[in-house]
């Protein structure tokens, strides 16, 4: 049995099933809730991909952080909800038939996706992008080294980088209550 | 790729599933079932609930959410950090200590510029 792709199928669905979870929820927090689950598949395909060092920075700053603005953005808005689907949120599994039979909530996507998903096997086939064979062992270890040593100078940077998108932040907030 | 070390994340993830599961089952199973509309209503420190739990709140807020995405990157670029920590030694403590100095004028800026105040 071939467990790799067993796990890959398995974190396809969750994701698959979590992005269309995020595009159809009727509460927008919700909405930003599965969007972190599906944040957190991707992560795990980056796991397989032996690129660890991604998948942790997928969870510590797309699961962490963006969901988290996310979900302040929509607690400090004042359309706290879509209202439109209010009466239609009884009746999970009815609701659901109905919206996967529809055209803009099933067969749209559906289609959208299937047709995405042709033109990368395509384009994948025909070796659009060659793979390489990738060194064996962790990537976080020699990143970090190349990171203190070869690339300080970008490092630092960042912080001053950082810095600025700090002020900027501040600067605007204290605009707006002026 | 060292399979062995994952092993670890998935004992995590498979205990962090479980937890919430088995917990939750051992109380539908052993706790009394007799639901009245007091015991339903959300706990808000024991008093009657005003309104709706999906308020609006205070756009004020938004800065503390930035401050925290800015230090959140910041923890990404000291991951790998962390990791070459004792090969590097003495050297890299004082590069993350600049690092970090440099975040800290920002939180001094937020500080000072009164920001931070939770009103």
């Amino acid at each position: 049995m071939n467990w790799q792709l067993v796990t890959f199928y398995i974190l396809g669905l969750v994701i698959l099933y979590a992005a269309y979870r995020v595009v159809t929820s009727a509460v927008i927090t919700h909405a930003a809730l599965w969007l972190a689950v599906a944040l957190v598949g991707v992560a795990g395909i980056y796991l397989q991909l032996q690129a660890e060092f991604l998948a942790i920075i997928q969870v510590l700053i797309y699961v962490g952080a963006i969901v988290t603005i996310i979900i302040f953005a929509i607690m400090l808005s004042p359309l706290r909800e879509i209202k439109t689907e209010e009466k239609d949120r009884r009746g999970g599994a009815t609701r659901m038939g109905r919206a996967v039979a529809s055209v803009e909530w099933g067969l749209a996507p559906v289609a959208a996706g299937l047709l995405f998903a042709l033109g990368m096997t395509w384009a994948y086939s025909r070796q659009a992008w060659p793979v390489g064979s990738v060194p064996p062992g962790l990537i976080t270890e020699p990143l970090g080294k190349s990171l203190m040593t070869t690339y300080l100078l970008p490092f630092e940077v960042a912080s001053v980088l950082l810095l600025v998108a700090m002020v900027g932040a501040i600067v605007l907030a204290i605009r707006g209550q002026k | 790729m060292d399979t062995r070390s994952f092993i670890d994340v998935i004992v995590f993830v498979a205990g962090g599933l479980l937890f919430p599961i088995i917990s939750f089952g051992i109380a539908r199973l052993l706790a009394p079932h007799n639901p009245t509309p007091e015991k339903l209503t959300t706990y808000e420190c024991g008093v009657p609930v005003i309104g709706d739990s999906r308020v609006r709140f205070p756009v004020h807020y938004y800065v503390f959410a930035l401050l925290f995405v800015v230090f959140d990157v910041e923890t990404a670029f000291l991951y790998p950090w962390a990791v070459v920590f004792k090969q590097l030694g003495l050297f890299a403590l004082v590069e993350a200590l600049i690092f970090i100095a440099i975040l800290v004028v920002g939180l001094v800026y937020a500080w000072k510029k009164k920001v931070l105040r939770w009103v």
